[in-house]
């Protein structure tokens, strides 16, 4: 089962994709519950920011570091996990500017973490950022970023059960009601 | 008249194409003049399709640089559009781009033409007959 929330900057889209996953994750009891976090501390606000975010989950959330390689922790996991990648716009960044990586590998790696979840019975919830309704983009590597990011969501809302978008801490179901 | 609003890349385009076949497209991104608007209507044996706004309104903005007279401009060119429909019954099919959810931009231009650009969609909007927003490859109804 593949859900995807998406909503703009603090639009509360994290908290309701969390609320989502471990009601989901209580229902169905099969595997582990698993909180996959994209983002590379790289100052101490960010150091702070994340150690602030685990300590709001509850102690029933296991922690993956995968700012870059997800599919294989997908594969890794106990069948029927609940997992929880929050986000798809860090990671996506990560790919490009850190280990720049080409769209072929990660339009692979994303459709790898569908094939997982459905091969694999998980409850995967992916989270993402509305970025493409502000002004356009003058730098070539905005736009091509945001295009990219576009694709991608349409790609995982195509395979998507459920769909959200979150606008101040409301859901909007596009999909799946 | 139609609209079709959405952000950069979220299907807009594919949208139209799903609900209209063999339209005729006049396109700012083809380095097409607004101006032409007025012969493909009157002229049209099929739905127009008029994408590009912001790229049209960026064009003017610098022309007359003048706010109110920019945004009559293209509001005045929304109402001319909704005659000729009535008159030639082919559909008109405006595609605009959202671009107002951003931080408010530093330069001067770029907020009147974001401004601007905000207006044009809301004058297009209250004269359409239907409105669509377009989410991510997906689609709603808001009007």
């Amino acid at each position: 089962m593949l859900t995807f929330i998406s909503g703009g900057a603090r639009s509360g889209k994290s908290s309701f994709a969390e609320k989502l996953a471990l009601e989901s994750y209580h229902k169905h009891k099969g595997g582990n519950l698993y909180y996959v976090a994209t983002s590379l501390p790289s100052d101490e606000e960010m150091k702070a920011r994340i150690a602030r975010h685990r300590n709001d989950r509850k102690e029933e959330w296991q922690t993956i570091e995968a700012p870059i390689h997800i599919k294989e922790s997908l594969h890794d996991i106990q069948k029927e996990s609940t997992v929880l990648i929050d986000c798809l716009t860090v990671w996506l960044g990560n790919r490009l500017y850190i280990d720049q990586a080409d769209w072929e590998t990660i339009i692979q790696e994303v459709s790898g973490w569908l094939q997982a979840a459905r091969g694999r019975q998980l409850n995967l919830y992916v989270v993402s950022n509305d970025i493409n309704e502000g002004m356009p983009a003058n730098a070539r590597s905005v736009a091509a970023y945001i295009y990219m990011l576009e694709k991608l969501h349409q790609h995982i809302i195509a395979s998507s059960e459920e769909v959200y978008q979150v606008i101040a801490g409301l859901p909007v179901q596009w999909k799946g009601d | 008249m139609q609209l079709v609003v959405g952000g950069a890349y979220s299907g807009k385009r594919k949208l139209v194409n799903e609900e209209f076949s063999d339209c005729q497209w006049l396109s700012a991104y083809e380095n097409q003049l607004l101006d032409q608007w007025k012969l493909i209507n009157n002229t049209a044996d099929s739905p127009i399709v008029i994408e590009g706004w912001e790229v049209w309104i960026r064009e003017e903005w610098k022309k007359a640089g003048e706010l109110e007279s920019v945004r009559k401009y293209f509001e005045s060119i929304l109402s001319e559009m909704q005659q000729v429909e009535k008159r030639t019954q082919q559909p008109v099919i405006l595609i605009m781009l959202e671009m107002g959810r951003g931080v408010v931009p530093m330069d001067k231009d770029e907020r009147a033409w974001r401004d601007l650009s905000g207006w044009v969609l809301q004058a297009a909007a209250e004269k359409a007959e239907t409105v669509h927003y377009c989410w991510h490859g997906l689609s709603r109804q808001l009007k």
